[in-house]
């Protein structure tokens, strides 16, 4: 727990002696809140689809959990080729190296102050939007709670192989980059995966992402319970257990070849 | 404490980097003792920075082997790691908001440090490097000199037997550089070994117990600082004649045509010849000066510095050793 703390406490004094970002970040929130809001206006009382029957059929609520979620899930893809590249420009990756915590631990610890500063902006959002608009919320936490960790866990191990990617090819990886644009476009992030052809969504359910956003709408505005999700719960702990050994062996290769060529440091 | 057998280092060419193939390291074999300082010397791109990052595990050899403490570099990476302390010598190695204290307690927490006793700790190094009243300023407020020694103490954090400095007195002005030097003293009293690299050669023969000469990726002679420049077969003959009001200008054109002879300067009434053969620059230019007409009031030889022995052996401005 101490190696947590200190990398949050490392994020937050970094993040709050850059005023200006900080000023931003914050008016960033408090902006997709009105985006929120003023679609929710141009909606009326709201807009039940059909389709969307699965997930309550509102279609705000639908738009509002997809774009805030995706962005918290995918907090596990981006995060840890995130913090390689930082660590490689501010000079100090071979220093973490050095030390006696293992890479994908160093890597963990960073995904956590990583996914705790995204959760702030997502909870600050989800509750401007249920005071302004009356959005429904009836939320089942700890079904919420397992399916979140677990996306973001299976998320990280394909963050790990766009880490490992990283370390050889220094910037822009196509792990990330091909696993964030399908989540984006066949992850039910704005439409629901029902709608996509039979080969798309045979494909989009080897997305953890997929599996999140269903099962956390579910839960979030259904309050479904834990055996109400257990098929998407599965599925989600069946992607981590292919996921992470993958990306904990794809990092390691990477590694060794960045270490072979004497290219750790560059970027 | 390390011994390295038949370490060698070849980088791959890449057209798209512009990068030919070179090899940076070939066949060194070498042995560091518990407790001395050990001073790595060469030209730039010798292959010492590439030596110290093969030691500390962050670059792996292409054929040969190591041992750090008597862990392999190659099997024991994480044995190695946690018996190495390591000072680079650039200043982007921090986290540049983060104050001098902050940083410490980060890299001394992911070192493994228990949080009950890392504030004491880091006290202890801070104060060891003369950092205490600094420690709460943020890191991009030091000077290159404060950089170094946060650099120094943070390679303390976990008391390792080994401490790697890398040029740490390099871009540091000489009252830091002094203070640098007095800690490596300090650290071998305290039973570290420390791997030094350095460009100063007066550095190097102030500090060393033994010294390396590493040059196009291979190790030269390695010995203590006074054997170094004794075996040089060179010696500085200094010759001060008695003043008869002519002066000795006339002497050096005559001085440097003895064979032995590799250069002569004048400074006064004192001649310095620079010689590949004591005994017979001493008879052939006492003989020159007598013949001369000038009296010799004294004579002395001694072997070169460092600096010109490490000239002489890298090729740079005199001709032979």
């Amino acid at each position: 727990m101490y190696k947590v703390w200190i990398f949050l406490k490392r994020r937050v004094v970094t993040f709050a002696s850059y005023r200006m970002a900080l000023v931003m970040s914050f008016l960033g929130v408090l902006l997709s809140s009105l985006q929120f809001y003023f679609m929710s206006r141009m909606l009326g009382d709201g807009l039940y689809i059909p389709s969307l029957s699965p997930y309550g059929g509102d279609l705000m609520s639908y738009l509002i959990i997809g774009s805030s979620f995706l962005g918290l899930v995918n907090v596990g893809l981006t995060s840890s080729s995130g913090a390689i590249r930082n660590e490689q420009l501010t000079g100090t990756l071979e220093f973490l190296l050095m030390s006696e915590t293992p890479l994908w631990q160093i890597l963990a610890y960073s995904a956590v102050a990583d996914f705790l500063s995204a959760a702030v902006g997502t909870v600050v959002v989800f509750a401007a939007m249920a005071l302004c608009i009356g959005m429904e919320v009836h939320a089942n936490l700890v079904a919420a709670g397992v399916v979140l960790l677990l996306a973001v866990i299976s998320m990280s191990g394909i963050g790990l192989m766009s880490a490992g990617m990283i370390m050889v090819t220094k910037q822009g990886d196509p792990v990330s980059w091909v696993f964030g644009v399908l989540s984006g476009f066949m992850s039910g992030a704005v439409f629901p995966v029902e709608l996509l052809p039979s080969a798309l969504r045979y494909l989009s359910r080897l997305l953890p992402s997929s599996h999140a956003l269903s099962a956390l709408r579910k839960a979030i505005t259904a309050n479904a319970s834990l055996s109400e999700v257990s098929g998407d719960v599965a599925s989600l702990a069946l992607l981590a257990l292919v996921y992470v050994p993958l990306g904990i062996l794809a990092l390691s290769q990477g590694f060794n070849i960045a270490r072979s060529r004497g290219g750790l440091a560059e970027y | 404490m390390v011994h390295t057998e038949r370490l060698t280092k070849a980088f791959d060419g890449s057209s798209l980097a512009k990068r030919r193939p070179v090899t940076a390291l070939c066949d060194v074999t070498m042995e560091v003792k518990k407790s001395e300082i050990f001073t790595l010397i060469g030209p730039n791109g010798a292959g010492k920075s590439t030596l110290i990052r093969i030691l500390s595990t962050l670059l792996l050899p292409t054929s040969g082997e190591a041992w750090v403490n008597g862990y392999s570099i190659v099997r024991d990476g994480v044995r190695v790691r946690a018996s190495i302390g390591l000072s680079p010598g650039g200043e982007r190695s921090f986290y540049f908001r983060l104050t001098g204290r902050q940083n410490l307690e980060f890299f001394g927490a992911l070192q493994g440090l228990p949080h009950r006793t890392i504030r004491q700790r880091i006290n202890e190094v801070l104060d060891l490097v003369d950092l205490t009243s600094d420690a709460d300023r943020q890191f991009m407020t030091y000077s290159t000199g404060m950089r170094r020694r946060l650099s120094i103490a943070r390679s303390l954090l976990s008391s390792p037997p080994l401490v790697i400095m890398d040029e740490p007195t390099a871009s540091v002005d000489p009252a830091s550089a002094s203070r640098i030097r007095e800690y490596m003293l300090e650290l071998k009293r305290a039973g570290h070994t420390v791997i030094l690299t350095t460009h100063n050669l007066h550095e190097a023969e102030q500090l060393s117990d033994r010294i390396g000469l590493l040059q196009e990726g291979r190790l030269g002679p390695v010995d203590t600082p006074t054997n170094f420049r004794q075996a040089s077969r060179q010696r500085h003959v200094r010759i001060k004649v008695l003043d008869s009001g002519s002066g000795c200008s006339g002497l050096v054109h005559a001085l440097g045509g003895i064979p032995s002879v590799l250069r002569v300067t004048e400074q006064g009434e004192c001649l310095t010849l620079i010689t590949s053969d004591c005994a017979h620059t001493l008879t052939a230019a006492l003989t020159a000066i007598v013949q001369s007409g000038l009296a010799v009031d004294s004579v002395t030889a001694e072997p070169p510095s460092l600096e010109e022995v490490y000239l002489a052996l890298t090729g740079g401005l005199v001709k032979s050793v």
